[in-house]
């Protein structure tokens, strides 16, 4: 195998295995074509034939019309939508509008000005529906408006910035203990007179006393109901007010029957 | 062209029209580009053994090769008027029908790398055609039973295209080294390096056979 022969060269064998194989080769049999092959073809031929009858205008049309008709589409698209958003928005309104019992008598747009759309919109899902009023009454019992009575609670409803400004009270609880030997200054007069156990009500006579606490320094110094106190530490009590300096009630001038007497208590 | 108007009318009926001395390939190209219904036919059945035969030999699936010189003969109707006669038309059709070969060797060999089976092949099977054992019965019986035409058959098919598309138009068709070069669109001397080295690749697989 693999010898060079010149002559098979020619040929264009380069070796003698060489022109086996392509002896070998061309004993093969030959296959043939089924017989309706021609048939087929034609068929395939046919099936791949563009067809002519249609007018040649048409695909240019059709070029010209899709992107066109595209955007016609897009357009109308938003256009429909955002008009079916707007219709969508005011539909749970009406929705509630319909819903809600409408108010026969007294209409109350107060009361509707209180009462958000939440709590008109809770009380339409509930099996009985009452009146708008009565549900945002109970509902928002804090925002009903008060017109004329001030509560206690007004001064707390001061904003903030006021509150920094406005001087505080001394609440009760936070006042100092005062005592009867050292009265605080400013002390009403009724309360330094009745620490010293004379109970007495001003009158149009000045602080005349009803009564007197017995065993008290009072009751000790012989103060009686129906004397007048005109004097307290040699400070006048002609008015309801407080008594100007500290007080401590050592020293009273009494009216009794028409007489002005100094008492010393004790 | 009106090929495809004679549909009704039998092949047999169609030759007794032609003349009785037989036309050049290109004559009978011009007369169906002059619309001869008749000339078409004779193009058909002049080439289409030939082709078939060579399709067959080539992909090793007749149904597959039937097909194919059919779809061959469809892209030379309608390839008619880009047709020059200045060059052979047993070469222009051999080459159409080349291409598709390849094409569909290619798409198989697309096939077989999505297929389970190209991950267990070892190196040696990666340098063989992709070719499932066709069961089918072959028109001849005969050729089924010859196990040399078989096992010839295989090695052909085994071959790389480059090999394979010379070989079988050298030694099986009977072409001429310059028409096969013409058909593979290679140099001659290309074209009969390309014949030799697919011989000696059969060989290796033949040579029992020798």
């Amino acid at each position: 195998m693999g010898n060079l022969d010149p002559k098979k060269l020619e040929m264009g064998f380069e070796s003698l295995d060489e022109k086996k194989i392509s002896q070998l080769l061309a004993t093969m049999p030959r296959i043939e074509a089924p017989g309706d092959f021609a048939f087929r073809v034609k068929a395939r031929i046919a099936e791949a034939r563009p067809v002519n009858s249609k007018p040649m205008w048409l695909p240019t049309a059709l070029k010209a019309a899709a992107p066109l008709g595209l955007a016609v589409f897009i357009g109308g698209y938003f256009a429909a939508s955002s008009l079916y958003q707007t219709d969508d928005a005011g539909a749970p309104q009406a929705a509630i509008e319909t819903a809600m019992p409408a108010p026969v008598s007294q209409p109350a747009p107060e009361v509707m000005a209180f009462t958000p759309p939440v709590v008109a919109a809770e009380e339409v899902n509930t099996p009985v529906v009452q009146p708008v009023r009565e549900v945002a009454a109970r509902r928002t019992p804090a925002r009903r408006p008060v017109a004329s009575t001030p509560t206690v609670e007004e001064p707390n409803r001061r904003s903030f910035d006021e509150a920094l400004t406005i001087p505080r009270e001394p609440s009760p609880s936070q006042e100092p203990v005062k005592t009867v030997d050292t009265p605080a200054k400013g002390t009403p007069a009724g309360e330094v007179l009745t620490r010293i156990g004379i109970e007495a009500l001003f009158g149009e006579n000045g602080w005349k006393a009803q009564s007197v606490i017995p065993n008290t320094a009072a009751s000790r110094a012989g103060i009686k109901a129906g004397d007048i106190i005109e004097s307290v530490d040699d400070q006048d009590l002609t008015d309801l007010g407080s008594v100007g300096k500290p007080a401590t009630g050592k020293k009273l001038r009494v009216k009794r029957d028409g007489k002005s007497v100094e008492i010393k208590i004790d | 062209m009106a090929f495809d108007n004679a549909n009704s009318i039998g092949v047999e009926e169609l030759r007794p029209s032609m003349p009785e001395e037989k036309l050049s390939d290109h004559a009978l190209i011009e007369a169906t580009r002059n619309g001869d219904e008749t000339a078409f036919e004779e193009i058909v059945s002049r080439y289409r053994n030939s082709i078939t035969n060579y399709l067959y030999r080539f992909l090793n699936d007749y149904e597959e090769a039937v097909d194919l010189a059919q779809e061959t003969f469809v892209r030379v109707y309608f390839a008619l008027d880009r047709y020059h006669t200045q060059f052979a038309f047993s070469t222009y059709i051999y080459r159409i029908a080349t291409n598709l070969a390849i094409s569909e060797i290619r798409r198989r060999k697309r096939r077989k790398l999505l297929s389970l089976t190209g991950l267990f092949q070892t190196e040696e099977d990666s340098t063989v055609e992709f070719q499932p054992t066709d069961h089918r019965m072959l028109q001849d019986d005969e050729l089924v039973d010859d196990e040399r035409t078989e096992v010839i058959a295989r090695a052909i098919a085994a071959l790389p295209e480059k090999y394979r598309v010379p070989v079988v138009l050298r030694d099986i068709e009977g072409k001429s080294y310059d028409e096969i070069a013409e058909i593979m669109e290679l140099g001659l001397g290309t074209t009969k390096s390309r014949i030799s080295r697919g011989r000696g690749l059969l060989k290796e697989k033949l040579q029992h056979y020798l």
